[in-house]
């Protein structure tokens, strides 16, 4: 059955600061999208919004019709999961531990992971096609493959959503390209993908619906088609990007935000 | 090559298994050792079993069985007890601060009990009313930190403003002894404060082992249970809250157990250095970082560690060394060589 993620008329920010307001739009679970936007126009505080860890200024966020501030971080924990950007701990651990933590809501307070629990991350980490990182140190993986731990850390937490917060940025093309291959697996299991990224690439990639936050505030929500248009990539990101159309060496069709560079040089 | 050994699951299980036979024939040894030690090795297991069920028959003069008794038995039971507090505190503290040179020592606890005795020293107090009042100002001083640290900060982390309190307080501690210390008086009371500071295992009476024992118990227990909850204080707030995980509870009560620990581990035998500090980095190398294995050979070293210095310290001289010298005098190296080791890891790493 379908579920909803729903902002009715949501402002978020912070005590003295609005970020975003007046924002009402709804993300479906089986659906896959990608929040675009510049730099510091608000992805992150609406999504720590979302997630409830700031609470919104106005306005109200629904999960399965119930709003969230009258849920619990326990039973929230079985709607939404959460990726943060993958950066090093104080404790190195094995990656098959980083991933077991995601069972904690599982796991009863006094107890200790079980076979089952165990198993869970094994099936997760096979499907991520990150078998062969069992046995190793978190600290010793690429930032890729650090970044799809975390990935596999939020899939065993078995929620209905996944929050991803700019999964792909700061990684170079071999890592951006395992991770975003990973999450193109995702979709289709009836989980609902919401990831923020700045890149419209990242967006045509995994072939997302599109939620674009605009310099004017104002949001747009569609199809890539719909909404990566020379227009609209004026008003989110304040410069000029087409989406150009080509074909790689073996024919299949490719696509990219391209920056138009307003000096020309002659040959 | 021997790093991966121990990491593995069956070569953990070795380790535990050899450190749990260390400490076995480091007891038998602390038992034998002394200066009465002409008490015949096989009689010292028989007169602690007679204590409970007397079935052997006496080879033993009443003196042998007195020494064994009152003597040693409550020294070795509060080595291993205070040795394994203090280590554990240690590990779960640098777990709770995600910082490696937090010990069990982060809260101030050591300075706000050595402050919690000194003054009843002063008050001129019984040694059991001492303990109590040292362990009370111990544990009022990490309560009163923790409830200061969430008053300022209600919403972000809460563990850099614990360890900013945790040291003023530790510092304001250290003041007021220093006050304690500059008005007792230096003929009768002085000498004892300091003995006192500088922590040894004499201190401990054979009636206090069942209140030692009862503390690290409702300490370690709790500490033990959560083992693989303390892996997730490695997380950020918004990653714990996002799967489910009550960070806030989860801290209140490791600092709960590590308060009760080092609490009554310094009430007992006074200050002791470098345990909470250096014995958890020993274990992380050896074991790793992961709790659930952290804890059991942090314990047990901690047990074996402090076991062999308060052997030291009661037989290389005629006069009894205060533990803490001891302690610091062999901490001190393999600190530094442990973080020279480390270096070289990084460095070999990159």
């Amino acid at each position: 059955m379908s579920m909803k993620i729903e902002l009715d008329k949501v402002s978020v920010g912070y005590e003295k600061a609005t970020i975003l307001s007046d924002i009402s739009l709804s993300f479906e679970s089986g659906q896959f999208y990608c929040l675009l936007g510049a730099n510091g126009i608000g992805k992150t505080t609406l999504f720590k919004s979302i997630l409830g860890f700031i609470p919104v200024l106005s306005g109200q966020i629904r999960i399965d019709g119930k709003p969230i501030r009258s849920i619990s971080s326990k039973a929230l924990s079985e709607y939404l999961a959460y990726v943060p950007q993958a950066k090093d701990n104080a404790y190195d651990m094995d990656v098959l531990e980083v991933v077991v933590m995601g069972r904690a809501r599982f796991i009863k307070k006094f107890s200790q992971p079980s076979p089952n629990d165990y198993a869970a991350a094994n099936d997760i980490m096979d499907r991520l096609k990150i078998k062969k990182l069992t046995r190793k140190k978190y600290s010793e993986l690429s930032g890729g493959e650090q970044q799809i731990v975390l990935i596999a850390r939020a899939l065993v937490q078995d929620a209905k959503f996944i929050i991803m917060d700019e999964p792909a940025s700061n990684l170079d093309f071999e890592n951006q390209k395992k991770v975003l291959e990973c999450l193109k697996q995702l979709s289709g299991h009836g989980l609902g993908v919401v990831l923020s990224s700045h890149s419209p690439d990242h967006a045509i990639f995994c072939d997302t619906k599109v939620v674009m936050i605009g310099k004017d505030k104002q949001i747009r929500i569609g199809s890539i088609e719909e909404t990566l248009t020379d227009q609209n990539l004026r008003a989110v990101y304040g410069v000029d990007i087409h989406l150009i159309s080509g074909t790689a060496p073996d024919g299949r069709p490719l696509r990219s935000c391209c920056l138009v560079s307003n000096t020309h040089s002659d040959p | 090559m021997y790093k991966e050994k121990i990491t593995s699951r069956k070569g953990y299980a070795f380790f535990i298994a050899a450190l749990v036979l260390v400490l076995v024939v480091l007891v038998l040894f602390s038992f034998y050792l002394g200066r009465f030690s002409r008490i015949k090795l096989s009689s010292i297991p028989k007169i602690l079993l007679n204590e409970i069920l007397p079935v052997f028959e006496k080879t033993w003069t009443k003196v042998d069985e007195s020494v064994v008794l009152n003597l040693r038995f409550p020294r070795i039971i509060a080595s291993i007890v205070v040795g394994a507090s203090l280590a554990i505190s240690g590990a779960v503290y640098q777990a709770l601060f995600s910082n490696p040179v937090a010990s069990s020592d982060s809260l101030g606890v050591s300075s706000s009990a050595a402050f919690g005795a000194v003054l009843g020293f002063l008050l001129n107090l019984n040694i059991v009313s001492v303990k109590v009042l040292s362990f009370l100002v111990g544990c009022a001083a990490v309560f009163s930190i923790y409830v200061i640290a969430s008053r300022i900060n209600n919403r972000k982390n809460v563990t850099v403003f614990l360890i900013l309190i945790g040291m003023v307080i530790s510092s304001l501690f250290s003041a007021m002894l220093s006050v304690l210390k500059y008005i007792a008086d230096p003929i009768d009371q002085l000498p004892k404060i300091t003995y006192w500071l500088m922590g040894s295992m004499s201190n401990v009476r054979l009636s206090d082992i069942s209140y030692c024992v009862l503390l690290f118990l409702v300490g370690a227990v709790p500490l033990f249970l959560l083992r693989w909850r303390l892996n997730l204080l490695s997380l950020s707030d918004a990653e714990a809250k996002s799967i489910g995980e009550n960070i806030n509870l989860l801290r209140f009560l490791t600092i709960i157990c590590a308060t009760l620990l080092t609490s009554s581990a310094v009430a007992m035998t006074g200050g002791i250095n470098w345990i909470g500090l250096v014995i958890p980095h020993i274990a992380r190398l050896l074991v790793g970082n992961d709790s659930r294995k952290l804890l059991p050979a942090s314990s047990l070293l901690g047990a074996i560690f402090l076991l062999a210095m308060d052997d030291m310290a009661r037989s290389i001289s005629v006069y009894e060394l205060p533990i803490s010298i001891l302690t610091s005098l062999f901490g001190a190296p393999v600190f530094f060589a442990i973080l020279i080791w480390r270096r070289k890891q990084i460095v070999d790493e990159n």
